[in-house]
């Protein structure tokens, strides 16, 4: 009797087991993907329905999340801190990439990345994204500093930073500025003083890891941002409450001669509201004598979660979004810049994003901000002193050397 | 009915079945309250680097004593007591003229309380938006007016210097919250009897005497209650801050808020961010003890506090 009915449960297990291991694959995954609201949302829900279709049995739920760049952090380390399995895969800004993973809250991919798809990508973006020796983003947009210039009324865009100045100086106008940047208290004032510092040969930290920001480059940067200002008085006093979009506007506005900004600036550029299409030219950064310019490295980059219940989706969903054909997609319906070298081959992205074949040499000498899992701590500290110095309630040098004692002891010792 | 058995346990409440009817309530303020500050003090003895987990090394005061050693807290904390203190004075003196102004009878007056109230109504990081606007260098209208009154002579960029940025900030906080310490002292102000003003106009109080000598006295609890309210609510001040200016210039409008802000969700840094706020819950638990000693003498701030 007993040992029966033991033989039939054994049965209904076995059929059981049978069914779930059948069902896995037909009941499937959701996998959700946390990222900032894209531009066309269409063209996303299109390409997350394909990927859907391309993967039988799993589903894709996007949790949106607002433009702003800080609150989609604090957003994330809540989820994060506390282990949080609902969202699978996140789009961040590639300065966090190595504080998540230095946290542990975001997983190696090379062991899923074969080799061939590795090959595929800028090697220049897949550097920033390494922390430690091992890969824990893949680049789904890039972004890089460019300056943007009147091309009606400067046949030539200047190849260094004095020569923007001269420039500049000899189209001075009341109702033009001569050069907008971002100069509020916030990352992008850190972005540019960064492209600045790099333009003269300068680096935050020296080779064993110590703040070297207060060195002779890196007061001639910041002197240089000061005197755009209140000596060249070719930057508007009021460049120190910009950020991107201020800046951008005023460009837009013909109201500027130069204008540094992302590379994504330039689709804003040409839309039909813009008061400057078809007069924009844009460029790599200008360097100074004896340096070539750099633009910083930025862009936004699939992680996938430590704790994730459904990680081999989530690295499907990771590798089908930075692969050639997603990419290609949002190159073209959005203008979101490829991180593929292949794509700035394409005839067809080339045609409808004329600009990326400057890109792409800009991508090539583009530079990350420092690979730390302390970025956002050794940003936080630099924002207070540059903008300092940029409302003159500090001197250039004090400012920096008081950055570069807070920043000792701030961080760990390297 | 009541016999002495009632009485009884009217005087000596039942000890289990008061607790078991209190224990809801304590749970609550217990998990609400005491749980999550009892944590933020643990962590603040702690180093907490969320970029190094697995390494929360007992650090003693240390964290404390990195702040209190640190100029940027002092400025923050400076910055916002001034803040406290000049936008929720100008509240309560412009607060009280207009809960004058709608406590009289004229036509419209119905339409007029509820209009008042709109800036109160909008979220703060619209209102913050507008004032960014109004604030703009070259588009703003507040230049636009200094300067068609002559008062300018060239446009300022107000959120973008030191010296204005502030006080830019603290004006976009009395428009916003003057409204609701008029809506306080309009109850309190209604709470006044028909007999009160009308022996007082007997007696000959008009104006200002009527205003320092009979509506003044009477209206302290409103007062008390929107100074308090303010006051603690303007300490925390955030959000304003945060979309008008960051913070900056060169940390001119850093208020404690951001700073623990910055600390706890840019920096990662839990030990010393859960100090910060272990230091301003001390602070504004202090502020209140203070504000209720002063406006209640010292029975009812004992009464209110315990």
């Amino acid at each position: 009797m007993t040992a029966r009915r033991a033989r039939r449960w054994a049965g209904a297990g076995a059929v059981l087991s049978i069914l779930a291991g059948l069902s896995a694959p037909v009941l499937g995954a959701e996998i959700t993907l946390a990222q900032f609201r894209q531009r066309e949302s269409r063209a996303e829900a299109a390409v997350l329905e394909e990927f859907e279709r391309a993967h039988p049995g799993v589903r894709v739920r996007q949790r949106e999340m607002p433009a702003s760049t800080d609150v989609q952090h604090q957003q994330f380390v809540t989820w994060l801190v506390a282990g949080d399995p609902s969202v699978d895969v996140y789009l961040i800004d590639v300065i966090w990439i190595a504080e998540f993973a230095a946290a542990g809250w975001t997983l190696p991919l090379e062991g899923f990345l074969p080799p061939a798809r590795r090959a595929e990508f800028f090697p220049s973006l897949l550097r920033a994204m390494t922390y430690r020796g091992r890969l824990y983003a893949l680049p789904r947009f890039t972004e890089n500093g460019l300056l943007y210039y009147r091309k009606d009324l400067v046949p030539r865009p200047p190849a260094t930073w004095e020569e923007l100045v001269r420039v500049a100086a000899q189209h001075r106008r009341p109702d033009m500025a001569g050069f907008v940047f971002q100069g509020l208290q916030y990352e992008g004032l850190v972005v540019n003083f960064l492209e600045h510092l790099w333009a003269r040969g300068g680096g935050l930290f020296d080779a064993e890891g110590r703040p070297a920001l207060a060195g002779r480059e890196g007061v001639a940067a910041l002197t240089f941002l000061v005197d755009l200002i209140h000596t060249y008085r070719i930057s508007p006093p009021g460049v120190t409450t910009y950020m991107e979009r201020e800046s951008l506007q005023e460009f837009m506005e013909g109201r500027a001669l130069f204008h540094r900004n992302w590379a994504y600036a330039w689709s804003q550029l040409q839309r039909q509201d813009s008061k400057v299409r078809g007069r924009v030219g844009v460029v790599s950064l200008p360097g100074t004598e004896g340096h070539p310019g750099a633009g910083a490295l930025g862009g936004w980059n699939l992680a996938v979660s430590r704790f994730t219940r459904h990680p081999r989706e989530a690295w499907q969903l990771v590798d089908f979004l930075t692969a050639r054909g997603a990419q290609k997609r949002k190159a073209l319906e959005e203008g979101r810049i490829p991180t593929l070298p292949a794509l700035y081959e394409d005839p067809q992205v080339l045609a409808s994003n004329p600009q990326f074949a400057m890109l792409r040499q800009g991508i090539a000498h583009t530079r990350p901000r420092p690979v730390s899992p302390f970025y956002p701590r050794i940003s936080g500290i630099l924002q207070g002193y540059l903008s300092r110095a940029l409302a003159r309630t500090m001197t250039p040098r004090d400012a920096l050397e008081a950055a570069a004692a807070e920043l000792a002891r701030a961080l760990p010792r390297p | 009915m009541s016999g002495p058995t009632g009485v009884r346990r009217r005087r000596r409440p039942g000890g289990g079945v008061a607790w078991v009817l209190l224990a809801p309530a304590v749970a609550l303020v217990a998990g609400l309250l005491l749980l999550p500050l009892a944590e933020g003090l643990r962590l603040s003895l702690h180093r907490v680097w969320l970029q190094v987990p697995g390494e929360t090394p007992f650090v003693g005061l240390q964290n404390y004593l990195a702040l209190l050693a640190a100029s940027r807290f002092w400025s923050a904390l400076r910055v916002t007591f001034l803040f406290v203190v000049v936008s929720v004075g100008a509240e309560l003196v412009l607060g009280l003229a207009l809960a004058l102004l709608l406590h009289r009878r004229f036509p419209g007056r119905g339409a007029a309380r509820v209009a008042g109230l709109v800036p109160w109504a909008l979220p703060t990081v619209v209102s913050a938006l507008m004032w960014g606007w109004i604030f703009h260098d070259r588009y703003g209208i507040a230049n636009r007016l200094l300067l068609d009154l002559g008062l300018l002579d060239a446009p300022l960029v107000w959120l973008g210097a030191p010296a204005t940025a502030l006080g830019a900030a603290i004006v976009a906080d009395v428009w916003k919250a003057t409204p609701y310490v008029a809506l306080i002292l309009l109850a309190g102000l209604q709470g006044i009897g028909e007999e009160v003003w009308e022996a007082a106009r007997l007696d000959g109080a008009t104006g200002l005497s009527l205003l320092a000598r009979v509506i003044l006295p009477l209206l302290r609890p409103a007062l008390g209650v929107a100074l308090l309210f303010r006051a603690l609510d303007a300490f925390r001040v955030f959000d304003l801050i945060y979309v008008l200016t960051r913070g900056g210039p060169g940390g001119a409008t850093e208020t404690l808020a951001l700073l623990t802000y910055q600390t706890l969700f840019q920096d990662l840094d839990f030990g010393r961010g859960s100090a910060l706020s272990v230091l301003m819950f001390a602070v504004n638990f202090a502020l209140s003890l203070v504000l209720l000693r002063l406006l209640f003498g010292r029975g009812e701030a004992g009464r209110v506090a315990r």
